[in-house]
């Protein structure tokens, strides 16, 4: 590598950490021709810049967009028949990252011959790595894909900076957490996965707030879940309780309410909690038994 | 049979565009009434609801007064749902063409209870323009297997439609391609997109600064959202940005000229497969495949738009057959492709009704969901839109009322 062209990678590692000021996607996390055994690119890559990625994602972009997106890189490669497509979503932060993939990877299935955290199969593979979350899909005619999968998911990851892990984690307890239960939202469709409380951005998440939620054993060998939504202040925590309890789901039930709490029953039966823990909002639904105000 | 093509509604009632939307408001009002409200209609296991939501005024009144087709949906078997499965139409990951034509004749046999040709017939004449309304979103890994769509023209082909009069369509050229809807797949068979996006060296205007793709929707045929602008899209830009995909603006929906002008029939051939909590079946994918505009729609009234969509004419009255294709399904993760959670189940589900076979995919879905440890919400918001359309008497959706007969 040349002395500029060291400076040029480094220079774009940099920009990358500070923050969302680098343009025009990420195409330097691409491999070059044959870099991987005798993939060839095939075209040039596409960037989608924020709301652009609805052209890319028809019906599936407003998931990112709300979690926090800022440019998906896409390159075709090919390999004689065989193509192979690879997705790099450049997100807000390492949660909007980590949100994208919890919501993706199902039971998860790693190799051992990647470090990050990925599940690879046949013909997809996706991982998570700091605010990138990458996908990796072998085309229709593709034959013995995890190698290719797994060969474009490292020459990726080592070219994406580490991090720690988003700090939102820490808002669930851990004992007794489901695992692959753990699921990341900053508006109504992320919550949606998880619970209905009421229409549009019911808990007032609004794209800037993080809710993390994960399931916990509940006595009938089922589960409740519990939802945790860090506010900027105790006021807005408030006052996203009170805007949950003004515009409960017409499907649930409010039975006790007080400033700062309130117990409800949905449509199955179950009951569920909110309230207020200084500047948290904790929601849990699915309770047996009706829980405490 | 004597060919029908639709105009505007407005000129169906024989009023002016301006008075038919100043009628929009009070029509709906007074027309739908509880209807819209998604207000179940089988109780049991559904409380009433203390308030209803927040109601966004639509034309759905509007469509619902122009009297029904011969053809309208339900069609001839309301709440019949044939379920055809063969393990040997997938093996080793490779759909087996001739398998899946058999299925074919099989659940087209099971539906109407009559042989090939009568078969077409019930639905069919040979001068009808007949559109295959494919989903090719999720390209390779979950699409509209095209040999699923090869198996239906040669049973439309031996019913005696000419290749010329099928038409194999979608919203966007690109995703037809992506999916293996080729000319040179399906010789003399047409392929029609409503649309096309900026791509590598084509912009999607023209020397005018118009959309290339404006002139392809019929200003005369909309689904009409009071207050629902691309300007609450998440993530929103500029118009620029959101014409790309979606034609226009505004609070009008058009829908495709193709739907309005061309066709005169449409077989809907839907993936098995999840959107979020619910099901991207045969209503989403002609709720959402026939009009331009849609992202304005998904947020606020996504669903609903899969009932009121398919309450239009344009679509009720030509929509006369849905096989959806569950060769390989998709449990969570969709629209978008999804290995992780995708399933050989080498099933097609066929029925004329399409909220009865919605109803019965989803609750299979739901249950495949449970069965894999999914995060499952069952609320019955995911279903609503179903239960709204058998109000309106476009199909059943009460799971007690339908019957599913498996071949």
């Amino acid at each position: 590598m040349t002395t500029l062209a060291r400076s040029c990678f480094v220079l774009s590692i940099l920009l990358r950490c500070a923050g969302p000021v680098f343009a025009a996607g990420d195409p330097d996390l691409l491999p070059p021709d044959r870099t991987v055994t005798a993939w060839s690119r095939s075209g040039a890559p596409k960037v989608y810049e924020g709301p652009a990625l609805y052209d890319h994602i028809d019906g599936g972009g407003e998931a990112f967009l709300e979690l926090g997106f800022e440019a998906c890189t896409v390159q075709k490669y090919t390999r004689g028949q065989e193509e192979l497509t690879l997705e790099i979503y450049r997100m807000a932060d390492s949660a909007a990252a980590l949100g994208s993939y919890v919501a993706n990877c199902g039971r998860e299935t790693p190799s051992p011959a990647l470090d990050e955290r990925h599940t690879a199969g046949q013909n997809q593979l996706i991982m998570v790595k700091g605010r990138f979350y990458v996908v990796v899909t072998l085309g229709p005619t593709g034959k013995n894909g995890s190698p290719a999968l797994l060969d474009f998911a490292k020459y990726t990851a080592q070219r994406i900076p580490s991090g720690p892990p988003p700090g939102v984690l820490a808002l669930l307890p851990k004992e007794g957490l489901m695992p692959g239960s753990v699921r990341i939202a900053r508006g109504p469709l992320g919550l949606s996965a998880v619970a209905t409380l009421g229409e549009g951005d019911i808990l007032q998440l609004g794209r800037k707030v993080t809710a993390v939620s994960g399931d916990y054993p509940e006595k009938n060998g089922g589960s409740k879940t519990m939802i945790v939504a860090d506010y900027p202040s105790p006021e807005a925590a408030a006052a996203a309780l009170a805007h949950l309890r003004e515009n409960l789901d017409r499907y649930l039930k409010a039975l006790d309410s007080s400033p700062d709490s309130l117990v409800f029953q949905d449509y199955k039966g179950h009951y569920g909690f909110a309230g207020v823990r200084g500047s948290r909002l904790v929601v849990q639904v699915g309770f047996l038994d009706k829980p405490a105000p | 049979m004597k060919r029908r093509r639709y105009s505007s509604i407005a000129r169906l009632l024989g009023v002016s565009r301006r008075d038919f939307l100043t009628s929009v408001g009070a029509a709906t009002a007074a027309a739908a009434g509880g209807i819209l409200l998604g207000v179940p209609s089988s109780g049991e296991e559904k409380p009433s609801p203390p308030k209803p939501p927040t109601e966004v005024e639509t034309n759905l009144a509007e469509f619902m007064k122009v009297p029904k087709g011969p053809h309208g949906i339900p069609g001839p078997f309301p709440g019949k749902v044939v379920q055809v499965t063969d393990a040997k139409c997938l093996r080793n990951g490779k759909v087996d063409a001739k398998v899946v034509a058999e299925m074919v004749e099989a659940g087209i046999a099971g539906l109407t209870g009559q042989g090939s040709k009568k078969s077409f017939a019930l639905f069919f004449d040979k001068s009808d323009v007949v559109g295959l309304k494919v989903n090719p979103v999720g390209a390779p890994l979950i699409c509209t297997k095209p040999q699923l769509v090869a198996g239906i023209i040669a049973w439309l082909e031996k019913g005696g439609l000419l290749r010329k009069n099928i038409v194999i369509w979608d919203r966007f050229d690109d995703m037809l391609a992506e999916a293996g809807y080729t000319r040179e797949r399906f010789p003399g068979v047409r392929i029609e997109a409503m649309q096309t996006m900026a791509g590598e060296g084509k912009s999607w205007k023209n020397e005018k600064g118009e959309h290339l793709s404006a002139s392809s929707f019929d200003k005369e045929a909309f689904y009409y959202a009071k207050g629902i602008l691309g300007k609450s899209v998440p993530g929103y830009g500029s118009d620029d940005e959101y014409e790309n995909q979606h034609v226009f603006t505004g609070e009008y929906s058009y829908f495709g000229k193709l739907v309005t002008q061309t066709l005169t029939k449409i077989i809907n051939i839907p993936v098995f497969k999840n959107t979020g909590n619910g099901i991207s079946m045969a209503t989403k994918n002609l709720g959402y495949g026939a009009i331009c505009n849609t992202g304005r729609l998904h947020q606020p009234l996504f669903f609903r738009v899969c009932t009121e969509v398919l309450a239009a004419p344009w679509i009720r009255d030509k929509l006369v057959l849905n096989v959806t294709d569950a060769i390989r399904g998709q449990y969570d993760g969709g629209p978008m492709g999804n290995e992780k959670f995708q399933y050989p189940y080498q099933t097609l589900f066929f029925a004329t009704d399409p909220f009865a076979s919605d109803m019965t995919c989803h609750n299979i879905l739901l249950e495949k969901r449970k069965a894999m440890g999914v995060k499952v919400n069952d609320h019955p918001r995911f279903t609503d839109y179903l239960y709204q359309a058998e109000k309106l008497g476009l199909g059943v959706a009460d799971p007690k009322k339908i019957q599913v007969w498996r071949v």
